[in-house]
């Protein structure tokens, strides 16, 4: 018999399913059966709460009242008088506008009762276009982390000493009045990636009073590699930026421009704008990604090869020497000259087939290429790429380049060290950087910085702050008046939504300081810049309405083109650059994580619970490694493996990725920060110390297998034995891939239903009685969800986005450990291929699924719940009554999709007690979302606060039903792609009901007649026909 | 061990009270331990006390802390608080069975066994009830369940299997301590009468509800043991049928199977005499009352055992057979997972003393040994709690998605519970013995061979004694 799954394709969780010999601890969390006991017994806090608080429920208990957990009572008041202008309850947006590396991103951010708490896209900013990511989702927890820096310190016989403002000024003052009379002689400044220009002219005035001074560029973010190669070439200032909306084919090179590098969420956006085929006649771009380790973009790619990081330059000129001998395009000479080490015959076939590909997306109207190099590539190799594109054609169309005038030069920290060491440089300026921490490790830049006198500007009493003289609290963005000038040229400017919580300063305020010696305050500081620059044309009016906009227009421009010439020195780089850095078996790459990126949100807990894109760790780094590799190592997951470059060592556990490249170990930075709080501490290992100076992001060294474990914890794979028993043909995730004539199967939504649709029956239907049959869908509108994989990257900013507007509670490591995790919605990542159709196991094909409440029409949860706790709205929503749940949990042992979440603890008090989470922490929260209490159940709502919110406006308005595209839910409003649409499905025009009928439209686990108001546009891969 | 039963003079039939005991000597083997408390009981009830006070601690920390003290996870959110309850529901099924079911069946034999099976049915399904209160996120809130009028005009949901789990384990509670309670009073006149201190007669006398043994009061009270005897013997059918609900009427593969009804009820007779004889080997031979629960009775009910053990084990098969022949994948997955996935030793012990220990019981010798029928009774208990594991935790460890799969592992606090429940059932039981006469002495005497009419008392000779 022929079951209806049997020709599907089959879909694992873990690598570990496929290969006994990797197959880690069978209990992640143990290695008996009663694996809590120690830590259980541990738990058990004895003291305040613990023994008195147990004698007093056993009493309790005994006496049968029970009553000993209720919550706490709280005392509010209210306003005694109404401030002016300030509706309670009623959120106020402000734009202003967010950095990391060179990424800008437009954003609004929503004030409740004057605390920001929430962040959104700034839909008329050309980096955000109304979404963001992960980073400026949880930047919001940042402005509450009770553990930044408040107070000026002093350290005096090695210990922080509190200091006032003033004092701390006078003395940094006297510092500086020194270092003036002596020209700036001996003063080093260590600055970030700087985009605003009002700090940028303080820093001008800057180098104007200390001639002599030296300014410094510590910043892991920065987008330096690109600017050297573009600068090297087209001479200082230059920038250039990728662009992808009009790309047919796309060529990654360790290049995750979904995920990490410069202007991610606009190029997610404009690679997924030709990412959806309606009818399998659309046309999609087609994406090659090469990479050593697996990204969410290699997710997303049509064709990933896992290549090391150092062979890139090399592939790219295997490339560019297949254009040019079989393709004729035009390169520069000193380049195609430089002779490199030819690749085997397989990878020649592969690259002679994209060559081709990015010639035929050429020669089509209106399209084009696109060769993309990331930011962890040396600048030679974006060299390479840079010659490439020019070959392509791509100049002002998928590349465009501008000249950035007022850019201010910076120095590598290799000549601070330098000048450190020789003692040409005495005094040393951090403002907002962290060199003792985020320097590469061969530098020992923290030793260095311990020989010069150091004034440190940070949100945190950091690692360098440790080493500094003087430390200066530094504002958080949304406390302080600022301006930022994005890659491509838009000009923000930010305004704070709350004064300082602490005694902080912004970046800005110190830098006017200590380039003048006058302190004055940063909204003067911005406004007085760019009166500056417009002169008379300067108004109140206009200040306001780029204020209100969140962009500045109206300055005069004269955009300057670079031209690359000096394509000879770049030849030499790309010689000097072949020949590699370092020595040992295994190449040992580093990136920013996906979740801290360089250390900067280590003490954010959202961002430290929220799982990796690939891996699905929380709370820690890992050593990622390929199948091979570990099994020639010996080690399983978990396993500690030192990693040593030179003779600097660090021991981390293992994690196996498939599609690594062999012999490679790719590190996360950014972990290993016990001291910065509570909740950094303990995250991950420290790796910035193996970084070599030679070429930060590659090395080369040797990695062996340590002995021991340090257990770490993926939210998707909390680990089982092998579960094998073909469980892996399942129709969750559909997929169908394009041939000439359209879609390989065009009806590939339906296949894997297990029943046809018409068979399906309902249990209730023949029951009128409104309590005992299905649901009345009785609402003028019914909401409905659809979620285009296609579109979807797994980038996770949906993830943060739900969990800062729903005020979903960080459970802390431990919990993690046994699957105890709040997020409402997750993203299912689960590898594609089957062994025995020669997929291999150490590069398949992955999907992300994002997995929320389905919004059943006939909810499995609804029927069991024996307090009606969970029921059907009118409008089709599954909606939880907090207040009724018991919390039998019977609701998510029967809900197929698993995504109701139990609050087994009192979370949110319990990161307060058990972590020591400060308090202020709970600023962040929503007034507009319940705060769930332990023993409740909780899940997705569709953000039902912004429903109502609609509703009401629109009842306000005299509307009857609410407009397609008013209501946007978190999820959908982050989401860089747009792969989320919410909507009524009934009103034929929406844009939810459009989809839903379309023929890539699926629900998963239909057979199960839930009829989900969330389904899915199946994903279409577009695979090279000569590839495949 | 007697070779051969003693036969009835008159009837030829096995007799049910052997050693030509008199009335008197019935008395005094049943009232006299009650009288007199024994060192080892003493032994016994502290044990048992000190385990209900390791539930007592585990509950005043799990009120406090919340259920997450437990190791349940996301998909398992029923984990050993599930798994015992339902384990004590079903052996709360042996009693009712033995009393009501038997007594409609003329079955003389149940007499001298039924007090006792009752009496551990009512603990059992205390400690049973104790689990769905205190597993919920919330037990301060239980009663929201009960349909209570209320001033919101909140209902509970009539579709939720747990709401008919609650009326249907309170009805059976309910209605088997009726029934218990109205087989002990003639035996609680007995023992007022026999008081020798006025508390002890003033105590028995008020729940002795002034017997006196007249014609009229015999009359009544069969009439009322036979009515309650009828209303309970559909509960013992319904009420596991019930608990089978919270699995069967669920969408979880494993769970979601028709089977569960008979299968749960055989499961749980099986499991009831598997206690009984737990508590009846050591306790006839502890109180000498060999005469009164005689082999033949260990061996009916080895029988019993053998026969719903084996329906236990046809059952077993066939949801293997249905999971293959449904075509189902995640049927199939779901079955295949129990038996060789993450928890298959649970797997196997559950059909390893499930299914093949009593299998022994086919020999005649061993269903006749008390040693070797207490060791496979305490296998049949341990098969039961891990069949309501397995049922329990490998369905929900691993469903449909398998990005949700989690292994479920249980703290010291799970552990605490399930020996806490059993401090708290041995706890009633010592109790028992202590206060209550372990044996119905007035329906005992009325199988006796000398309350035949016609008996001629031992020293006649008959042949078949001496």
């Amino acid at each position: 018999m022929n079951k209806p799954t049997e020709s599907l394709k089959a879909y694992w969780r873990s690598l570990e399913a496929h290969d006994a010999a990797l197959a880690g601890e069978a209990l992640p969390h143990s290695h008996d059966e009663f694996p809590t006991t120690e830590a259980e017994l541990t738990q058990v806090r004895v003291g305040r709460r613990g023994f008195v608080g147990l004698l007093g429920a056993s009493t309790a208990l005994a006496g049968l009242t029970s009553g000993c957990a209720r919550k706490p009572v709280e005392h509010i008041l209210p306003f005694a008088k109404r401030p002016e202008d300030l509706i309670p309850g009623k959120p106020v947006w402000y734009a202003t506008a967010f950095q990391q590396g060179g990424t800008v991103f437009g954003v609004l951010a929503e004030s409740q009762d004057g605390r920001p708490i929430k962040i959104e896209g700034n839909p008329k900013h050309a980096g955000s276009q109304g979404a963001t990511d992960v980073w400026a989702q949880a930047s919001v927890l940042n402005l509450y982390d009770g553990e930044r820096s408040q107070v000026a310190l002093k350290q005096s016989e090695g210990a922080p000493t509190e200091l006032a403002w003033e004092d701390a000024k006078a003395e940094v003052d006297a510092l500086l009045t020194a270092a003036r009379s002596a020209g700036g002689k001996g003063l080093a400044l260590v600055i970030p990636w700087t985009l605003s220009p009002s700090v940028r002219e303080q820093i001008r005035t800057f180098t104007k009073n200390f001639p002599q001074a030296k300014i410094f560029l510590d910043d892991p973010t920065a987008p330096a590699n690109a600017t050297a190669a573009v600068e090297m070439l087209a001479g200082a200032g230059s920038r250039f930026t990728y662009h992808l909306d009009s790309a047919k084919a796309v060529l990654a090179c360790d290049c995750d421009f979904m995920g990490i590098e410069q202007d991610h969420v606009r190029l997610a956006r404009e690679f997924a704008s030709m990412r959806s085929p309606m009818t399998p006649g659309d046309a999609m771009n087609r994406l090659y990604v090469v990479e050593p380790t697996l990204s969410i973009t290699g997710v997303a790619a049509d064709h990933r090869i896992p290549l090391a990081a150092g062979d890139i330059g090399r592939f790219l000129l295997a490339l560019l020497k297949q254009l040019i001998t079989a393709h004729n395009i035009k390169a520069p000479p000193p380049i195609v000259e430089i002779p490199f080490e030819a690749f085997d015959e397989a990878m020649n076939a592969k690259i002679a087939a994209i060559a081709k590909d990015l010639i035929n997306a050429r020669s089509e109207r209106s399209t084009g290429s696109a060769v993309l190099v990331g930011e962890r590539q040396p600048a030679w190799v974006h060299g390479v790429a840079l010659a490439i594109n020019g070959g392509l054609g791509n100049g002002n169309a998928s590349i465009r380049f501008r000249a950035d005038d007022n850019a201010i030069a910076t120095e590598d920290l290799r000549e601070l060290a330098a000048g450190l060491n020789k003692g040409s440089i005495e005094t040393v300026l951090c403002l907002g950087t962290n060199p003792a921490y985020d320097a590469p490790g061969e530098l020992a830049m923290d030793l260095l910085l311990a020989k010069a006198k150091v004034v440190h500007v940070g949100m945190h009493y950091d690692e360098t702050a440790k080493v500094a003289g003087w430390h200066l609290p530094l504002s958080h963005y949304l406390e302080s008046w600022g301006d930022v000038e994005s890659a491509e040229g838009t000009i923000s400017i930010c305004q704070p939504l709350i004064n300082p919580l602490f005694g902080t300063r912004s970046a800005l305020e110190i830098m006017a300081w200590w380039a003048t010696g006058n302190v004055v305050p940063g909204d003067d500081l911005v406004r007085s810049y760019w009166t500056s620059v417009l002169g008379d044309n300067f108004s109140e009016r206009r200040w306001r309405r780029w204020l209100h906009d969140g962009l500045v227009t109206g300055i005069p421009r004269v955009p300057g083109v670079p031209t690359m010439q000096e394509w000879a020195a770049m030849g030499e780089a790309i010689t000097v650059g072949l020949k590699g850095t370092g020595e040992g078996a295994y190449e040992v790459n580093f990136h920013l994580d996906p979740k801290l990126v360089d250390g900067r949100f280590a003490n954010n807990a959202w961002m430290q619970e929220l799982p990796h894109p690939i891996s699905k760790l929380t709370w820690d780094n890992a050593a990622y490694l390929s199948p091979a590799t570990a099994r020639q190592l010996g080690v399983k997951n978990c396993d500690l493996v030192t990693v040593q470059v030179g003779d600097r060592k660090v021991d981390l556990p293992a994690w196996i990725i498939p599609g690594q490249a062999e012999n490679t170990v790719s590190l996360a930075l950014g972990y290993g920060r016990d001291e910065l709080g509570t909740i950094a501490k303990g995250a991950g290992a420290n790796v910035y110390s193996l970084q070599a100076i030679a070429n930060p992001w590659t090395t080369r060294g040797a990695v062996t297998k340590a002995g021991g474990k340090r257990m770490i914890y993926s939210t998707q794979d909390h680990g089982t034995l092998n579960p094998g028993m073909d469980y892996e043909k399942r129709p969750i995730v559909r997929e169908t891939t394009t041939t000439a004539s359209g879609w390989a199967e065009p009806e590939f939504a339906k296949t894997g239903d297990l029943m046809k649709p018409g068979d399906l029956k309902s249990l209730w239907e023949h029951n009128t009685e409104a309590t005992l049959g299905e649901p009345k869908l009785t609402g003028k509108q019914q909401w409905a969800m659809v979620i285009d994989l296609n579109r979807c990257n797994g980038c996770n900013a949906c993830v943060v986005a739900c969990q800062a507007e729903n005020n979903i509670p960080v459970v802390g490591k431990a919990q993690v450990s046994n699957g105890r995790e709040m997020h409402w919605i997750r993203l299912d990542r689960y590898y594609t291929g089957d062994p025995a159709t020669g997929m291999p196991l150490d590069n398949p094909e992955v999907v992300f699924q994002p997995m929320l409440c389905q919004h059943c029409e006939t909810a499995p949860c609804e029927n069991v719940c024996p307090v009606a706790a969970t029921a059907h709205s009118p409008e089709g929503l599954n909606d939880m009554a907090y207040n009724r749940c018991i919390g039998t949990r019977y609701c998510a042992n029967n809900c197929p999709y698993k995504v109701r979440r139990f609050n087994f603890h009192n979370f949110n008090r319990r990161m307060e007690e058990d972590m020591r989470q400060d308090p202020l922490i709970r600023m962040v929260r929503n007034p507009d979302v319940t705060v769930r209490f332990r023993g409740v159940i909780e899940k997705c709502s569709y953000c039902v606060q912004r429903i109502q919110e609609a509703k009401i406006e629109a009842h306000v308005a005299g509307e009857d039903i609410v407009a397609d595209g008013k209501i946007i839910t978190a999820c959908q409003q982050v989401c860089p792609t747009e792969a989320i649409v919410f909507g009524d499905k009934d009103d034929p025009g929406s844009k939810v009901a459009k989809l839903r009928a379309n023929s890539r439209n699926y629900g998963v686990l239909t057979d199960l007649y839930t009829r989900p108001r969330t389904t899915y546009l199946g994903r279409v891969r577009n695979p090279n026909p000569e590839l495949v | 061990m007697a070779a051969f039963d003693q036969l009835d003079p008159l009837s030829g039939r096995k007799v049910l009270v052997e050693n030509n005991l008199t009335f008197h000597d019935v008395t005094e083997a049943v009232a006299g331990p009650i009288e007199v408390p024994s060192a080892r009981w003493w032994g016994f009830f502290l044990v048992s006390t000190m385990m209900l006070g390791i539930l007592v601690l585990a509950l005043g920390w799990l009120f406090w802390e919340g259920t997450g003290i437990w190791g349940l996870n996301n998909p398992v959110g029923w984990g050993w608080a599930i798994v015992n309850f339902v384990f004590w529901v079903g052996i709360g099924h042996a009693g009712t069975l033995i009393s009501a079911v038997l007594f409609l069946f003329r079955q003389k034999w149940r007499t001298s066994i039924n007090r006792a099976s009752e009496a551990m049915t009512i603990f059992a399904v205390i400690c049973a009830l104790m689990f769905p209160l205190i597993h919920v996120g919330r037990p301060w809130f239980i009663y929201w369940p009960l349909p209570l009028p209320n001033q919101m005009g909140v209902w509970p949901n009539f579709r939720s299997p747990l709401l008919w789990d609650v009326f249907a384990v309170s009805t059976y509670f309910t209605v088997s301590l009726l029934f218990w309670y109205v087989g002990l009073i003639p035996d609680l006149a007995t023992m007022r009468d026999r008081a020798k201190t006025t508390t002890r007669r003033i105590a028995y006398g008020i729940f002795a509800l002034g017997w006196r043994g007249s014609t009229r009061h015999w009359q009544h009270y069969e009439r009322a043991y036979l009515i309650l005897a009828g209303l309970a013997t559909p509960l013992v059918l319904s009420v596991h049928t019930i608990v089978s609900f919270d699995f069967a009427v669920s969408q979880l593969p494993g769970w979601h199977t028709t089977i569960f009804p008979p299968y749960f009820v055989a499961g749980a007779i099986f499991s009831g005499f598997g206690m009984v004889l737990t508590l009846l080997v050591p306790l006839r031979s502890w109180f000498k009352l060999e005469s009164l629960i005689t082999i033949k009775h260990l061996e009916n009910m080895a029988k019993i055992i053998l026969v719903t053990g084996t329906m236990v084990g046809y059952a077993y098969g066939m949801e293997f057979f249905i999971a293959w022949y449904s075509g189902n994948p995640y049927e199939q997955y779901a079955f295949a997972n129990r038996a060789f996935g993450d928890y298959w030793w649970a797997y196997w012990i559950m059909v390893s003393c499930n299914v093949i220990s009593p299998q022994l019981f086919w020999f005649k010798a061993v269903r006749r040994s008390p040693i070797l029928l207490f060791i496979i009774s305490i296998f049949v208990n341990i098969g039961m709690w891990f069949e309501r594991f397995v049922i329990t935790v490998t369905s929900l460890h691993h469903d449909f998605l398998p990005s949700s799969w989690a292994y479920y592992s249980p703290t010291i606090w799970d552990v605490a519970t399930l020996v806490g429940s059993f401090g708290l059932f041995f706890t009633l039981f010592c109790l028992f013995v202590r206060f209550l006469p372990t044996i119905a002495l007035a329906e005992v005497k009325a199988v006796m061979p000398v309350a035949d009419p016609h008996y001629h008392g031992a020293d006649k000779g008959d042949g078949h004694h001496g």
